[in-house]
């Protein structure tokens, strides 16, 4: 668990690593939107064309980015064998009351595939950019949102926070579970509702442990002088360089490219 | 003139009802006079609820007076806007090495401070380098704290502090939640603060072998100030301490039990190779008379 959200970060430089969070986070949307436009061979293959290239240009072994399927495996299996029975059409195989239909296997394979280039898209973000750079980017380029009156710096903050503590409350949580576990409590058998009411020992001491430690992360940050996110500077400002406009010109021109099959059915 | 002073500082926590009425109130300093000299080393050792931690909140506007004033250099605490040179003058180390990290790299955790106070980060990038050169901390600064040990973590705080050119540390001790390596690191680090660059050192602590190494002891008792002197002073009147609860270490305790045993052993021994000196040197003019 601890590695899963630590390690998810892939350390290196390659264009993509250096490239703006900004950038990133905006490519990431639009690559989302467009593997949602393929609509035939054509567009297909221009969006994995991109993700190939994406991907080899930013250095992170394919394996660790087909480790990130692994955590939807089950829902890439349940959507296949859902689409593949479920759908109504031309039937090529019968099995007692179940039939696989040609259209079936085709919505299953689409589905099978929308799905694994959604996640690995997503997943090549966060293993070429920082949980700091990311939340740096959100708040940068949601920034716009502060005339609305959204607390964009206090949640980019908060999120930052979180990710601080979350090994520290894992290793909490441990503890705290060894420290039941040794007085005899036991969390492993009983049904659903008694294996809930029994986290109850476990919630408590957490919640209040999180109070306090929150309570004297307050007062160290405000011994370090914070007052939010007024006339604060940073370590690393955010700016755009050539290499980004290079990108967003890249990422038009493939929109753009997407947008047109999309309209022409390709 | 010191760094910091206090004059009849007095703090009371009262607890209320919903309509304002007072219920409880537990006086936690009453009239605190110190001042601590620039450049000095200065220990506040006290057992546990004598007021010490209280006592440090106030010296960086953390809490404020119920009454009497605190200065630090010559601002008063209650000026609100007098805060954030107060904090920028007198730094705060914590207990919890934890709870006192915000971000998930070491450098930019020691970056939160002066990017707080809104420096450019050229500066901030040069004032990260010197200050975890000062607390031994350079090899780590890409690393995540998570992967830091207690003692570790707390040089990275001590660094974060740093970063803000503080001329004075107040330490809420520091070491009581590391491993004897990390409590001697931490140690080590916060002697040549003191002695290299200069910067006050104010070690709240309830361990009398970590007051030992100050210049200057303040012992707390029940919110007042039960004595204030030198360490080699200090631990030299053990019926006193013995009834503040504080321990002497255990060097003292064995010159103590010699003296009470009949050993004319001079006062104020503080180390092992003193003893043995004086010690030896006792019996060698007892083996000459004889």
């Amino acid at each position: 668990m601890r590695d899963m959200i630590i390690g998810q970060y892939y350390p290196g430089s390659s264009l993509i690593h250096r490239l703006d969070p900004r950038v990133k986070l905006l490519g990431t949307l639009l690559y989302l939107i467009t593997v949602f436009m393929i609509h035939g061979p054509l567009s297909f293959a221009i969006v994995t064309a991109f993700l190939i290239a994406v991907t080899a240009v930013s250095h992170v072994p394919v394996k660790l980015m087909l480790k990130s399927l692994r955590g939807i495996m089950v829902i890439l299996i349940l959507t296949f064998i859902f689409s593949l029975f479920l759908t109504q059409g031309e039937v090529l195989v019968k099995m007692g009351p179940l039939h696989i239909t040609k259209e079936g296997l085709s919505s299953g394979l689409y589905m099978l595939m929308r799905l694994s280039w959604l996640v690995i898209g997503a997943s090549l973000m966060t293993l070429t950019t920082t949980p700091g750079r990311l939340t740096q980017g959100l708040e940068s380029g949601l920034g716009f949102l502060t005339k609305f009156h959204v607390p964009v710096h206090e949640t980019a903050m908060m999120m930052s926070i979180a990710l601080r503590f979350i090994p520290i409350l894992i290793e909490e949580e441990t503890r705290i579970i060894q420290a039941q576990q040794s007085r005899g409590a036991d969390f492993h058998t009983g049904n659903a509702l008694q294996r809930v009411k029994k986290l109850t020992p476990i919630l408590v001491p957490m919640f209040v442990s999180t109070i306090r430690r929150a309570d004297e992360l307050a007062l160290a940050m405000d011994a370090r002088c914070y007052r939010g996110g007024e006339s604060r500077t940073s370590l690393h400002p955010l700016s755009f360089s050539r290499l980004d406009r290079q990108a967003w010109i890249l990422l038009g021109i493939y929109t753009a490219a997407v947008v047109i099959c999309f309209i022409f059915r390709v | 003139m010191g760094i910091i002073r206090t004059l009849h500082l007095m703090h009371a926590f009262i607890q209320k009802d919903e309509a304002g009425n007072e219920l409880k109130r537990s006086q936690a300093l009453t009239d605190i006079n110190i001042s601590i000299d620039e450049g000095s080393f200065v220990a506040i050792l006290g057992r546990n609820g004598s007021g010490k931690t209280t006592l440090a909140r106030h010296l960086n506007a953390l809490m404020l007076p119920t009454q009497g004033t605190v200065w630090v250099d010559g601002r008063d605490t209650s000026d609100p806007d007098a805060e954030e040179q107060i904090r920028r003058t007198a730094g705060m180390v914590f207990q919890n090495p934890d709870n006192q990290l915000v971000a998930d790299v070491v450098e930019e955790d020691v970056a939160f401070g002066p990017e707080n106070l809104g420096i450019p980060a050229p500066d901030i990038e040069k004032r990260i380098e010197e200050s975890l050169q000062a607390a031994g901390m350079t090899a780590w600064r890409y690393s995540s704290p998570s992967r830091l040990s207690g003692g570790q973590k707390q040089r990275v705080a001590i660094a974060g502090m740093l970063a803000m050119q503080p001329r004075c540390l107040i330490m809420d001790e520091p070491t009581s939640m590391l491993d004897p390596q990390g409590v001697q690191s931490v140690m080590d680090a916060i002697q040549s603060l003191n002695r290299d660059m200069g910067i006050t050192i104010l070690l709240i602590t309830h361990d009398p072998l970590e007051a030992m190494r100050a210049e200057r002891v303040i012992v707390m008792d029940r919110g007042h100030i039960a004595m204030d002197a030198s360490p080699r002073e200090v631990f030299s009147r053990p019926a006193e301490l013995e009834k503040l609860h504080i321990l002497l270490p255990q060097t003292m305790q064995l010159a103590d039990l010699l003296r009470q045993g009949g050993m004319p052993l001079p006062a104020g021994i503080m180390e092992a190779g003193e003893l043995a000196e004086a010690a030896a040197a006792l019996l060698s003019d007892r083996g000459g008379t004889q």
